[in-house]
């Protein structure tokens, strides 16, 4: 089971700041965890395509591969507006 | 050693221009981003911030310390929470030996904070609320 963080109008989409996805793979792209978290949350799935994963609070790349195997922290990061 | 924040409290312009100053630079340049009134016929009267905070602490601190590695010296504080129109929401300033670098870096660092660093904006606009950052046709 994977924990991942939501923020802005995601975490209000969802009234939840964290939500889990059940995965049995060792590895994933997070292109393949985005996919899951659609299947799983079709209310946020349209806004997908514009939202980064962080992982342990780093920017992935949809084509990089995690082990998940290891302890991560999770995170789904729609478009920033800050400043 | 740069000074990098995120806060809840309002920002205290003075006393963050004051930890730039230094015999060693001769040049500070300071940004302040405040909460603006009006965006072409969109009237805003409020703004709340909020933040993945660790993941933008630790990105503010590694774009400032590069920033640093040239000889600079760096304050960048965001303020999240509820902000009335005036108020600063974020305050980026550089200290640099001349003028030139601290512009530059000044500038650098504002516009990278503004595409990278996981911080958001709900702007309370008089027609409705808005997120900043989401292209949507019910935003």
């Amino acid at each position: 089971m994977l924990q991942i963080k939501l923020f802005a109008y995601l975490q209000e989409m969802l009234a939840a700041d964290e939500i889990s996805v059940a995965v049995t793979e060792k590895t994933l792209t997070a292109a393949q965890i985005k996919q899951l978290i659609a299947q799983a949350y079709p209310k946020i799935a349209s806004y997908l395509p514009n939202t980064r994963l962080a992982v342990d609070q780093v920017f992935i790349n949809d084509a990089q591969t995690i082990d998940l195997t290891a302890r991560h922290e999770f995170a789904l990061i729609p478009p920033v507006s800050g400043g | 050693m740069a000074y990098v924040a995120i806060t809840d409290t309002p920002i205290d312009v003075t006393e963050l221009y004051h930890k730039l100053v230094d015999p060693k630079f001769g040049g500070i340049v300071t940004f302040v981003g405040i909460v603006r009134e009006w965006t072409d016929a969109i009237q805003t009267k409020s703004i709340t911030y909020t933040a993945y905070q660790e993941m933008a602490v630790k990105q503010m601190a590694q774009m400032a310390a590069k920033v640093e590695a040239t000889g600079s010296r760096v304050v960048m504080v965001h303020r999240i929470g509820h902000l009335e129109l005036t108020e600063a929401a974020v305050f980026i300033g550089v200290a640099a030996p001349h003028r030139k670098a601290a512009f530059q870096q000044c500038e650098a660092l504002i516009d990278e904070l503004k595409q990278t660093v996981p911080i958001w904006k709900e702007e309370f606009d008089a027609d409705k609320t808005r997120w900043g950052g989401l292209e949507d046709a019910a935003n």
